[in-house]
C-alpha cells in the first residue's frame, strides 16, 4: 500500500516534470479539455444562474397564492372559445371569496384596465398602465414603496382621486422632482399622487412589474370605465393561504365558493381558472431541462475532441520514451508502476485542462455579471462536476496509451531510441 | 560446495519471425558461483545477448531451467521477474540508459523507488553508492553533463544500489574510449574484489581478459568454458 501511495506521488511529481517539459504541446493538448469543460460548464452555470433567476422572480407570485382568472396560465386543453365567452372573476366572486373561505389568510382583486396617458403641467406619459386594486393588494404583493404610501382605508372607502405611480412612470413624469403631493391628469380628472412603487428588479422575468403602472383605488376605477360590461378586462381575484394549510386544499375550496356563487350545476364545468405558480414553474422547468441537455451534448463533443488530443498525446509520449519505460522496467519497474505513472499523466494533463476551462467560466461570468447587470455565477456543484469530467477523461483517454506503455518488453523497449 | 548463484539446465531460446524458427540458444548448461567474475564472449549471432536477456530475467527461456540464487525463476510471471530485476540483478549497459531528465543521485536512487524505499533512505544510500564509484561530487549534475566515463559510473552505482546478487554488463566499454574504458574496468575490479559476482558480456578479448573465467559461445552452445590464466588486473600490475 506504502509502496503504490509512493508510486502515485512520485507520478504526480513525474506527470508536472513532462508537461513542463513539453510545455507548448501539453498546452495544445489540453486545450481541446479545457474548450470540453468551458462548454458544459459554461453552458450549465449559465442555466443554473437563469433558472434561479427566473423562479426567484416566479417566488414574487407566491407559492401560496391562487389566481381566480378567466384564463389558465397553461394547459389550454379546452376550446379557445369556451374559453372566451367565460365571466370575468369579478368584485363579487372576491367579496364572497373573502367572507367564506376559511383556509385564506389573505384575499385580494385587482383589475387591469388598460393604457392610459397621464400628464403633468407640460409633461406627459403614455401607456401608463391603469390597474384598480382592492383595499389589501398592496399586502397581498408586498409591495415596497420608494416613496409615500398605500390609499388610506378612508381614501380607498371614499374612490378618492388619489394614485401611485410606478418607478419609470413616477421618473418620466417628474424627473427629478418630488412627485408626492402633486396632481397629475388621468382621462381628464385630477389625480393626487400618494406613493411611487420601488423599481423593480433586473431580473429577466418580472411577473409583477409595476415600473409603468399607475394604481388607483377599486372603488375609484369603477367610475373611471364600466368594469361590469367591458370583457376585455383583466381581472383576478388573488387568495393566499394561511400558513399550514396546503394548496390544494384551500383550491378546493376556493373552487367550491366561487362554483357555488357562480350557481354552477354539479355536472357544468368551471367558468373560471385557478392558477398557481407551479403550473409556470412546470413549463420553465421541461425548458430548463432542454437548455442542460444541449449544453451536455455540446460539451461532451467538445470533451470528445478534447480526450482525443490527450489520448494522442499519450501515444505520442508513450513512444517517445519508450527507451525510458524499457529501462525503468528493467530496473524493476512492474507493469502496474508503468501504467499508473501514464494514467496519473494523462489525468493530470485533463485536470490542469478542466481548471483552465473553470477559470475561464469564472473569468467570463464575472465579466458578464459586470457588462449586463445580470448575476451569473460557477457554483460549487459545477466546479465538482467539472473536475470529475476531466478526471474521467483522462483516465479514459490514458487508459489505452497506458496499456501499451505497461505491455512493452523491456529488452525491445531499450533498444528503440537509445 | 557452495551452492551456484546462476545455474541454467538446458536452457533453449527460439525466436518465432513469421514463418522461420531462429534457434538463439540451442542448450545452455552454465553455473556460475558467487564472487566470480565471468567474461561472456562470442561473435554476433552466437546467442549471447539472448543468454545476457534470459539471465537478466528479461526475457523468459522458452524451455530449460534457470536457477537464480536457489529459485527457478524460469517459470515466473512478469510481475515476479520484474521484482527479481530489482531485487537480484544490477545492469550496466553500453548506452548507460540513465533517464535524462533525472538528476545522478536520482538515477541511482531509482531502482530503489520501485523497491519501496522511503526518500531519505533511498538517497542516503545513492550517496554511498556514487562515492564509491568515484562521483560523490557529481550528484545533482544531469546525466548530459557529464562525461561518457561519468555517465557509466552513475548506471554502476545504479546497478550496484539494491546490493544485487550478480551485475551484468553488457558491452559497459562499447561507447567509450580506451583510457575511459580501463577506468570503468578497473571500477569493475573493485567491486569484485568486494564480492560481487560480475558478468561481463563483451566482444572485445583485451576487456575479456579482466574476467577471471572466459565463457565463449558460439551458434547458441557453450564453446568454450576456461579460466583465464592471464588477468589482466588494473589494481595489482604485473
Amino acid at each position: 500500500m506504502r509502496i503504490i501511495l509512493r508510486t502515485i506521488r512520485e507520478s504526480i511529481a513525474q506527470a508536472f516534470g513532462q508537461l513542463r517539459a513539453n510545455k507548448l504541446r501539453s498546452f495544445l493538448s489540453l486545450l481541446g479539455i479545457s474548450i470540453g469543460i468551458f462548454c458544459i460548464i459554461g453552458v450549465l452555470s449559465a442555466v443554473d444562474s437563469l433558472e434561479d433567476n427566473v423562479r426567484g422572480s416566479l417566488e414574487k407570485l407566491g407559492n401560496d397564492i391562487i389566481y381566480v382568472k378567466k384564463w389558465p396560465w397553461a394547459d389550454l386543453s379546452d376550446s379557445w372559445w369556451d374559453y372566451l365567452k367565460r365571466p370575468n372573476p369579478d368584485h363579487s366572486d372576491y367579496e364572497v371569496i373573502k367572507e367564506k373561505s376559511r383556509f385564506a389568510s389573505l384575499t385580494a382583486f385587482h383589475v387591469v384596465i388598460g393604457f392610459k396617458t397621464l400628464k403633468y403641467k407640460s409633461n406627459s406619459v403614455e401607456n401608463a398602465v391603469l390597474i384598480g386594486c382592492s383595499d389589501n393588494f398592496s399586502e397581498m404583493f408586498k409591495l415596497e414603496y420608494d416613496q409615500g404610501r398605500y390609499f388610506s382605508p378612508v381614501e380607498y372607502h371614499y374612490g378618492s382621486p388619489k394614485a401611485i405611480l410606478g418607478y419609470k412612470v413616477m421618473e418620466e413624469l417628474f424627473g427629478s422632482l418630488d412627485p408626492i403631493g402633486k396632481t397629475i391628469k388621468l382621462s381628464g380628472r385630477n389625480y393626487e399622487v400618494i406613493g411611487v412603487i420601488e423599481k423593480a428588479g433586473k431580473d429577466l422575468l418580472n411577473p409583477l412589474d409595476f415600473d409603468e403602472c399607475i394604481l388607483v383605488s377599486y372603488p375609484n376605477a369603477r367610475t373611471l370605465a364600466n368594469l361590469k360590461a367591458n370583457q376585455i378586462f383583466d381581472t383576478s381575484v388573488t387568495v393566499k393561504a394561511a400558513s399550514g394549510v396546503p394548496l390544494e386544499q384551500m383550491k378546493d375550496e376556493v373552487k367550491g365558493i366561487v362554483r357555488s356563487h357562480h350557481r354552477l350545476r354539479p355536472r357544468e364545468t368551471d367558468d373560471f381558472s385557478l392558477n398557481e405558480l407551479s403550473m409556470i414553474s412546470s413549463f420553465f422547468d421541461s425548458f430548463f431541462n432542454i437548455l442542460n441537455l444541449l449544453g451536455i451534448v455540446i460539451g461532451a463533443f467538445a470533451m470528445l475532441v478534447g480526450g482525443v488530443s490527450v489520448a494522442n498525446i499519450m501515444f505520442v509520449s508513450v513512444k517517445e520514451r519508450t527507451n525510458i519505460i524499457g529501462v525503468k522496467k528493467a530496473l524493476g519497474a512492474k507493469r502496474y508502476i508503468i501504467l499508473m505513472e501514464f494514467l496519473i499523466e494523462s489525468i493530470m494533463l485533463c485536470i490542469i485542462g478542466g481548471l483552465i476551462g473553470l477559470l475561464l467560466v469564472h473569468f467570463i461570468t464575472k465579466i458578464l455579471t459586470a457588462a449586463i447587470d445580470f448575476d451569473l455565477y460557477l457554483d460549487a456543484g459545477n466546479i465538482i462536476l467539472g473536475l470529475v469530467c476531466s478526471i474521467s477523461i483522462g483516465v479514459i483517454a490514458g487508459f489505452i496509451p497506458a496499456v501499451q506503455a505497461s505491455k512493452l518488453d523491456p529488452v525491445v523497449a531499450m533498444r528503440q531510441g537509445s | 560446495m557452495q551452492q551456484p548463484i546462476i545455474s541454467t539446465r538446458q536452457l533453449r531460446k527460439i525466436y518465432i519471425m513469421g514463418a522461420t524458427q531462429v534457434n538463439a540458444l540451442q542448450s545452455v548448461d552454465i553455473d556460475i558461483n558467487k564472487n566470480e567474475y565471468v567474461a561472456l564472449m562470442g561473435p554476433s549471432g552466437s546467442g549471447k545477448s539472448t543468454l545476457m536477456n534470459l539471465l537478466g530475467c528479461l526475457d523468459s527461456p522458452s524451455s530449460g531451467e534457470y536457477w537464480l540464487n536457489g529459485t527457478n525463476v524460469s517459470t515466473m510471471t512478469d510481475g515476479d521477474l520484474a521484482e527479481v530485476r530489482n531485487k537480484e540483478i544490477g545492469f550496466v549497459f553500453q548506452t548507460f540508459n540513465l533517464l535524462p531528465r533525472l538528476s545522478a543521485l536520482e538515477n541511482v536512487a531509482l531502482p530503489l523507488v520501485y523497491a519501496g524505499f522511503s526518500k531519505h533512505d533511498r538517497l542516503e544510500r545513492a550517496r554511498e553508492v556514487m562515492a564509491a564509484v568515484g562521483l560523490g561530487d557529481r550528484v545533482d549534475h544531469k546525466p548530459n553533463e557529464l562525461s561518457g566515463g561519468q555517465r557509466q559510473r552513475v548506471a554502476i552505482a545504479r546497478a550496484l544500489v539494491n546490493n544485487p546478487s550478480i551485475i551484468l554488463a553488457d558491452e559497459p566499454t562499447g561507447n567509450l574510449d580506451t583510457k575511459t574504458s580501463h577506468e570503468i574496468m578497473g571500477i569493475f575490479e573493485e567491486i569484485h574484489q568486494q564480492g560481487n559476482t560480475i558478468i561481463l558480456v563483451t566482444h572485445e578479448a583485451d576487456i575479456a581478459l579482466h574476467a577471471h573465467r572466459i565463457v565463449r559461445l558460439r551458434d547458441g552452445l557453450v564453446e568454450t568454458d576456461t579460466r583465464n590464466e592471464n588477468i589482466v588486473s588494473l589494481l595489482n600490475p604485473a
